[in-house]
């Protein structure tokens, strides 16, 4: 089969390398930064936590993005992108919950 | 340089390619309102014919704020906040704060502009947004900082689009180095002796290697600021500050001191702007008084950031007895890293970390970023020229957002110097923007692409040599009252803006296709 314009050989494989770098590295982007001010120390001010996790979100983003493109074994990119979300995810229900 | 797999290769170009056609033309107008950013306060100041750069709080200013106390209601006296106005003139705002029936606190106060003769010239009343409202005199400047922090698009939605726009600037600028297989072999190379495809491919090349750094920092702090600005600090104060936006709000700008009933007269301000003065080494910019009378008073007084310095400072008093406290960290009460940070990334973003040169500099790149962003899409529209004819609306929408936003920036200038005298400014001179742009695009079914860039080209210089001529002759100080003055900036610009206009109809001087052909009706025909 002919190689797409992006490098994909397959159809199915065009999507799922969209979804993971679309909609799955936002989703996983947006939950692991309003983690961050939980763990990051919070410093002398008290606000390094929050200062850092701000200037991180474009970082993060950018980190992962480029890294669902570069990565040959789709599933993995997946796995690791789902491994943080549900990560960060267990965390920030904790948050709300009171349980942390 | 880099050596990607051909599969990864590919993709990466693709990626490259179409995060600059998907948002790339949007991405312009950020890129090239920025770039006027830079110098928005010279040309503010240019705009509104301010040759006098003095700060109010040079002269005393203690007596006048004592006057003014003593027919100010106690209500409004817990925080005294003072600055100098557009025109000049030293503004004293009167504050305190007011617990709303849903239990958020919100400002209320009066506020006077006092002339350098000591008279009161405005007192108006209300919050501080009905207080300081939009300035008329800075209209234009607002027109193009909007624009560059929002697109003119209500909050949070704008910062979330310039911030989305900063995201795909930082995709471009990534996947820009991952493509280049000889990085540096391609930084110097510009054939002459070959076609103009692949001429205009080594110049796209040779101005985006060169302004790569500059490119993904300003997309990284770019959508830093969009985004901190849009839903950043809520998002965070929600987690961290279990949603108490109050408690995270004291926790950013320092915990004021508990009030106090006991009045005291308070030092001389005066002797503290003089103090302040010394340690920093320049004027200061302005001077915060919190809980204003009484013995537990504190002074804020802040200075510009000077040439050499990536921060603004702020310095701290005893409002009782004019002490020194201390330096004032940007964030927090304390120093720390995170603060730090942030300042280094707001000098990084407005390039104001080593004075007039810095700016300069960023202003260069700014200009070949846009550049880049151009060149780049015709490249990949050029690709595809063949196969897909129904991408030559795309060509010509180009070709119209290149010219058409400076040309309606400069429309919207038009607009501002007619209606200066008339105080109209903050409502015509987006209305000269709306009307260029109007014009712009009627026009565009009528012309040829190739045309269409003359024509905007013609109009864009005419409307750049007029702005001078215009500020001028609505009352404007001319260059002798420049000279006198001491400002060399409003003659720089005068040049520069008359300079740009020729250097713009310089391609169509003698230009056999600008010349309309005799009883030929203009219609439109295939692009070029």
């Amino acid at each position: 089969m002919a190689t797409g314009a992006d490098g994909e050989t397959h159809r199915g494989a065009i999507v799922a390398r969209w979804l993971i770098a679309g909609p799955l590295v936002l989703v996983t982007t947006l939950v692991t930064w309003v983690v961050m001010p939980l763990w990051v120390p919070k410093g002398p001010s008290g606000l390094d936590n929050i200062l850092l996790s701000l200037v991180a979100l474009p970082l993060i983003w950018a980190v992962l993005f480029h890294y669902a493109l570069l990565e040959r074994l789709q599933w993995r990119s997946a796995l690791i992108l789902f491994a943080l979300l549900v990560s960060h995810g267990v965390a920030l229900y904790f948050n709300f919950t009171g349980a942390v | 340089m880099f050596a990607l797999p051909k599969v990864e290769n590919k993709r990466m170009i693709a990626v490259h390619g179409w995060s600059g056609i998907v948002l790339g033309l949007i991405l312009y107008v950020v890129i090239l309102t920025g770039m006027l950013a830079v110098f928005a306060e010279e040309i503010g100041d240019w705009s509104s014919g301010k040759v006098d750069h003095s700060s109010a709080l040079s002269n005393p200013v203690d007596s006048i704020v004592t006057d003014l106390a003593a027919q100010t209601s106690d209500e409004y006296k817990d925080e005294v906040g003072l600055s100098t106005t557009s025109a000049g003139n030293l503004s004293v705002f009167f504050h305190g704060h007011f617990t709303e029936d849903g239990g958020s606190i919100t400002e209320r106060g009066v506020r006077y502009e006092v002339d350098g003769e000591g008279e009161i010239v405005k007192q108006i009343e209300g919050s501080p947004q009905e207080v300081f409202g939009e300035d008329a005199t800075r209209a234009l400047e607002d027109l193009f900082v909007d624009l560059h922090i929002r697109l003119h698009i209500p909050s949070p939605w704008g910062e979330i689009v310039t911030g989305i726009l900063g995201l795909a600037m930082m995709v471009a600028a990534v996947t820009g180095i991952l493509i280049h297989r000889h990085l540096f072999r391609d930084i110097f190379t510009i054939r002459r002796k070959t076609n103009e495809i692949v001429a205009e491919r080594d110049r796209h090349s040779v101005a985006g290697t060169w302004s790569l750094p500059f490119t993904f920092i300003l997309a990284f702090t770019g959508s830093f600021f969009s985004f901190t600005i849009a839903f950043g600090l809520p998002a965070m104060a929600m987690v961290a500050f279990q949603g108490d936006q109050e408690a995270m709000i004291e926790a950013v700008v320092g915990a004021p001191p508990e009030a106090s009933d006991t009045k005291a007269t308070g030092a001389n301000l005066d002797s503290i702007l003089q103090a302040s003065r010394e340690v920093a080494g320049s004027e200061p910019l302005f001077m915060n008084i919190i809980h204003y009378g009484s013995d537990v008073a504190q002074v804020n007084v802040g200075h510009a950031v000077e040439d050499g310095d990536f921060f603004r400072r702020t310095f701290g008093f005893d409002g009782a007895t004019g002490e020194f406290t201390g330096e004032k960290p940007l964030v927090g009460s304390e120093p720390s890293a995170g603060a730090n940070l942030v300042g280094i990334i707001g000098a990084l973003h407005f390039g104001n970390f080593a004075g007039i040169l810095s700016r300069a500099i960023w202003f260069g790149l700014g200009f070949a970023s846009c550049y880049v962003t151009l060149t780049g899409i015709r490249m990949w529209l050029r690709r595809r020229r063949e196969e897909q004819t129904q991408l030559r609306w795309l060509e010509k929408l180009t070709t119209t957002i290149a010219w058409g936003t400076p040309l309606s920036i400069a429309v919207g200038g038009v607009a501002f110097f007619l209606t200066l005298p008339l105080g109209l400014t903050v409502e015509w001179t987006m209305y000269g923007f709306l009307i260029g742009a109007g014009v712009i695009l009627a026009f565009v079914p009528l012309l040829t692409e190739q045309r269409l860039a003359d024509v905007l080209r013609a109009a864009l210089a005419l409307c750049l040599i007029g702005l001078p001529a215009l500020r001028l002759a609505f009352g404007g100080p001319g260059w002798p009252d420049a000279f006198a003055a001491g400002d060399a900036m409003l003659i720089a610009i005068d040049i520069a803006v008359v300079v740009s206009a020729l250097v713009i109809a310089y391609p169509l001087y003698g230009s056999r296709r600008f010349s309309i052909p005799h009883n030929k009706a203009v219609v439109a025909g295939p692009a070029e």
